[in-house]
């Protein structure tokens, strides 16, 4: 079995190389571009919520925050895009030092963690909103800068897909690292039973507040790339209607693996697209979709499957 | 081993441990008994300082930790199976019994640990890959026990393991604790289920209403009156 997945994903890692010298399409590139971005931030929350289960809603913020900290490094201090990248996570880990520190040393839980952390997530963006001299409020912000990496600049989409995929791969192999270690036995531990972990003498709030830091770190990165792909930044990118998408991608794809957010991902990046409806129809579709599917499959779709190879590979 | 010198403790307003003191010496096993809502899980709750006290101190092999966070009380040795057979359901037998050992310097190293807990609970080692969550309420119970052991315990804080257990498995349990306490650990039993408790035990107390009634030897206290009427039924 677990060579079998090996060699699966292999041979998805082999596809997912080879894809943009059969497919030309700028379209469905695209598409995959906002997929796998869209993957890194479901997989980074899910590190948070699925493992360590904590429902935050601080990831938008995370995400928006961002893009904004890389623009302005890069304007005043006149670093290069990487290096400002570095620091707007940087910046991001630091609030979420605090804020994670307000919420886990009150111990909000469930619900009261989802409205605080919300609360400090609307707070970032009313201020970005507000802020005009340095975020130009409503109009935001065109970026005209591109990464440069290696020598080459990262400009056209097949260059942006490489960089996404790799982003995402990266993402992928730290977070798994990270679960399969004692410090995620630790995170799964609280999640399951916090009280008994502090009868066993671990530090959760020590815990906790790391996976908050790592899930907003990575967030962080993903806002700048997602930022810079785009070309431009507006206070949209910190409203709740992000971190309920990755809710709804987590849910969608299964939060009991490292990897199943990105189905999520995937599926409602690519969706929209798919369904050709007109666009009060669309909205419809595409939440029956969402209900039916958690409905259907409460473990997500990639639990299920996986569930369902198991129970076939037993019998 | 530990020691209770006159400890209060409050929820809130209300005053839950009124002046408890009490002692565990080394290879000892006391029993702590009382009603439901007498203070037992506060008491336990307070030694590990999950609970701080409002007055008196807490000694642990002589040394004050009435300060210490829990993480350094189970770092010198002081391990509690918490009340209610509290196992990481969605984990293995094993990566629970690993989560026992986790504030360990050798928990990377812990196989000799766990063959050794097997050998003590042979239904844990059948079940090793099992998920806790599927085990029955009895197993549930010796694998809390087992975990504790992990973290190799020099005093050893149980509280109500023979809670809705069949006579069978608490016989079963308490056969384990007075084996514990022969090969030198002190153990300080929390129980509503006096004949058992009394049974093990070389001493013991009795708590009501956050107050140490009684006290003394477990065969006295087996048959003293009040102890025979209230809390053995006959």
């Amino acid at each position: 079995m677990r060579f079998q997945n090996r060699f699966l994903f292999f041979a998805l890692a082999v596809a997912l190389l080879a894809l943009p010298l059969g497919v030309k399409s700028d379209v469905v590139l695209t598409i995959l571009v906002f997929s796998w971005l869209q993957g890194m931030l479901a997989v980074s929350f899910n590190l948070i919520f699925g493992f360590t289960g904590q429902l935050t809603m601080f990831h938008a913020a995370a995400f928006g925050i961002a893009g904004y900290a890389t623009h302005l490094s890069m304007q005043h201090l006149g670093v290069g895009y990487w290096t400002g990248t570095v620091l707007a996570a940087l910046f991001v880990s630091v609030l979420s030092i605090i804020v994670g520190t307000i919420c886990f040393r009150f111990r909000l839980k469930e619900f009261y963690f989802a409205i605080v952390t919300l609360a400090f997530s609307e707070m970032a963006r009313l201020t970005v909103l507000n802020w005009n001299s340095v975020t130009n409020g409503t109009l935001g912000i065109n970026l005209q800068e591109k990464p440069w990496l290696f020598g080459f600049k990262v400009n056209d989409t097949v260059s942006w897909y490489y960089l996404s995929l790799v982003a995402l791969a990266v993402t992928l192999l730290v977070c798994s690292r990270l679960v399969h270690s004692w410090m995620g036995r630790c995170f799964s531990a609280i999640r399951l039973n916090d009280e008994l972990g502090d009868t066993l003498g671990i530090n959760v709030f020590r815990y906790k507040l790391a996976a908050f830091v790592a899930g907003n770190f990575i967030a962080a990165v993903t806002g700048s790339l997602y930022a810079y792909y785009l070309g431009s930044l507006e206070p949209g990118f910190l409203s709740i209607d992000q971190s309920l998408g990755i809710v709804a991608m987590v849910l969608l794809g299964g939060r009991s693996s490292v990897f199943a957010p990105v189905v999520g991902a995937v599926l409602l990046t690519a969706l929209p697209h798919l369904i050709h409806f007109s666009a009060e129809v669309r909205s419809i579709v595409y939440g029956s979709i969402l209900i039916l599917t958690i409905l259907v499959m409460p473990q997500g779709i990639y639990g299920s499957i996986a569930a369902l190879l198991r129970k076939r590979h037993a019998s | 081993m530990i020691e209770f010198d006159g400890v209060d403790v409050h929820y809130a307003k209300n005053h839950v441990l009124k002046a408890v003191s009490l002692s565990v010496g080394a290879g000892e096993i006391v029993a702590l008994i009382g009603a439901n809502a007498a203070g037992k899980t506060t008491t336990l709750r307070t030694a590990l300082g999950l609970k701080a006290p409002t007055a008196g101190a807490l000694r642990l092999e002589g040394t004050d930790i009435t300060k210490l966070p829990t993480v350094e009380r189970v770092r010198r040795g002081l391990v509690l199976v918490p009340e209610g057979r509290q196992v990481f359901v969605k984990f293995t037998v094993a990566e629970n019994l690993m989560m026992g050992g986790y504030l360990r310097k050798d928990r990377d190293r812990m196989q000799a640990d766990l063959d050794r807990v097997y050998a003590l609970f042979p239904r844990l080692a059948e079940r090793r890959a099992q998920k806790a969550g599927s085990m029955s309420g009895g197993e549930q119970q010796m694998l809390a026990i087992a975990r504790g052991l992990m973290g190799k315990p020099r005093c050893l804080v149980l509280d109500e393991p023979s809670l809705g257990l069949a006579p069978i498995l608490v016989e079963e349990i308490a056969n384990t604790v007075r084996r514990l306490a022969t090969e030198g650990m002190s153990i300080l039993l929390a129980e509503q289920n006096a004949a058992m408790a009394l049974g093990c035990a070389a001493r013991a107390y009795v708590l009501e209403s956050g107050k140490i009634v009684l006290q003394g030897n477990a065969r006295e206290l087996e048959s003293s009156e009040t102890v025979r009427k209230l809390y053995l039924g006959h």
